[in-house]
């Protein structure tokens, strides 16, 4: 049951990646809505989870958004990997309802990153300054929008 | 090391789940024609050149040994070359010098000959030269090097001669001391040195002085070198000095010669012989 809802929010995700997130770009940095629902996933059921659930929203960002099959699918299925090191069964709240899970996040989304504009930085098509803000910026905005989540969902939260 | 080892045997199948993903965008990357894949396949190439040229650098020990096995055979044929290479370079020194001489001396004209045989421990030393009757060979004509003075010809064939050397009992003609013009004749009694006989005494001649041919032979031009004065001894009997002469062409190495084409004078001769005569 668990694992359905997770497909239609990315489904949803995906629909927003596709028609809000251009409209949101700041300075033509889009943020990265898929990879906190693979962070969440990830540390909510694990490794494997994590790393299914980037493969497959990562394709179906290729196939959707990017029109580059197998890029976004292998950098999300790291990043969701990497997310499911994090995962500890008697830890799962302290990781997805308090401010590790930004943390977590920020940290993915730079691996995300660093994997997804791998080909244009080692073919040397970008600028030092336009590295620091692909990177970095996309990984900041992603970070900053998670924050929503977790103050709107996490009860951890709102009880602070 | 084992710590990590025995993460990933623990994690096995986290690890084989994340393997087989990668390896599905992998091919999913690789299998499409975008600028992204492009990029990916330009790098890819450069990744497996950089590889190729680590592994490159460990040596196959098959491969070396074949390898050595071919380079011990080229650098046997390279040996082979760069030694006729200096033969040749030689010979090229030795006729650009023989040609030197040639243009200095352009009033004359000169056969060239090898030097196909001789001997040079008998009383009567002689050279066989490749060079006869059809190429306008005479018997008395001089042979000379770029050295100086050979000897002359001794017997013609149709394509070989033989020419008689300095070195030769009966080897004789007229010379003269450069510096000073005091003459003599020419001749060898054995050894290594030519002697300079018929000088008097009291005839102006210093060792290191310089022997030429003179006007006086019929046989040689005038004016080309024999050798150099070793050795003058005025102890012995008579009127005449005893001088040695060490030649100027090195006969052990003796390989090309020239026939002067000198006109044998048989007026002068025949005039000669007249007031010998009387």
């Amino acid at each position: 049951m668990a694992y359905i809802r997770y497909f239609v929010a990315g489904i949803i995700i995906l629909f927003l990646h596709m028609i809000i997130v251009p409209l949101i770009a700041i300075e033509k940095v889009p943020p990265d809505l898929m990879l906190i629902l693979i962070v969440y996933i990830a540390l909510k059921n694990g490794q494997i989870a994590g790393s299914i659930a980037g493969f497959v929203s990562g394709l179906l960002i290729d196939f959707f958004v990017d029109f580059t099959p197998g890029i976004s699918a292998l950098a999300k299925t790291i990043s969701g990997f990497v997310a499911g090191y994090f995962y500890n069964e008697t830890k799962i709240e302290i990781n997805t309802e308090t401010i590790r899970f930004p943390g977590i996040v920020l940290l993915c989304s730079l691996i995300n990153n660093l994997i997804y504009f791998s080909p244009e930085i080692l073919a040397q098509e970008f600028g030092e300054f336009e590295i620091l803000k692909t990177i970095l910026a996309r990984a900041l905005y992603t970070t900053i929008l998670s924050l929503i989540p977790l103050f709107t969902i996490s009860k951890r939260m709102r009880m602070v | 090391m084992l710590k990590i080892f025995s993460q990933i045997t623990q994690h096995l199948k986290e690890y084989l789940i994340l393997s087989a993903l990668v390896l599905i965008s992998l091919l999913l990357i690789f299998s499409n024609t975008s600028h992204k894949s492009h990029l990916i396949s330009k790098i890819a190439v450069e990744v497996a050149g950089i590889s190729k040229s680590i592994t490159g650098v460990i040596p196959n020990l098959y491969n070396l040994r074949a390898e050595n096995k071919e380079l011990r055979k080229t650098n046997i044929i390279l040996l082979n070359e760069l030694n006729q290479l200096r033969e040749e370079k030689l010979e090229n020194i030795r006729l650009r010098k023989l040609l030197g001489f040639k243009e200095k001396n352009n009033n004359f004209e000169f056969i060239p000959a090898d030097v196909v045989g001789k001997t040079l421990i008998n009383p009567y030393n002689y050279i066989v030269l490749n060079a006869g009757l059809d190429d306008g060979v005479e018997v008395n004509m001089p042979i000379i090097c770029e050295s100086g003075v050979v000897g002359k010809i001794m017997k013609v064939g149709k394509k070989y001669s033989i020419g008689m050397i300095l070195f030769h009992k009966d080897f004789r003609t007229s010379v003269k001391i450069q510096r000073s013009r005091v003459d003599g004749i020419l001749g060898w009694n054995g050894g290594e040195y030519l002697t300079m006989l018929n000088v008097p005494k009291t005839m102006d001649v210093e060792i290191g002085d310089v022997v030429v041919t003179s006007e006086y032979s019929t046989i040689f031009p005038p004016g080309f070198e024999i050798g150099v004065v070793t050795e003058i001894d005025n102890s012995v009997q008579g009127l005449f000095k005893l001088i040695k002469i060490k030649p100027s062409v090195d006969f052990t190495k003796l390989e090309e010669v020239f026939i002067v084409k000198y006109k044998y004078d048989f007026e002068r001769e025949e005039i000669e012989q007249t007031m010998m005569g009387k």
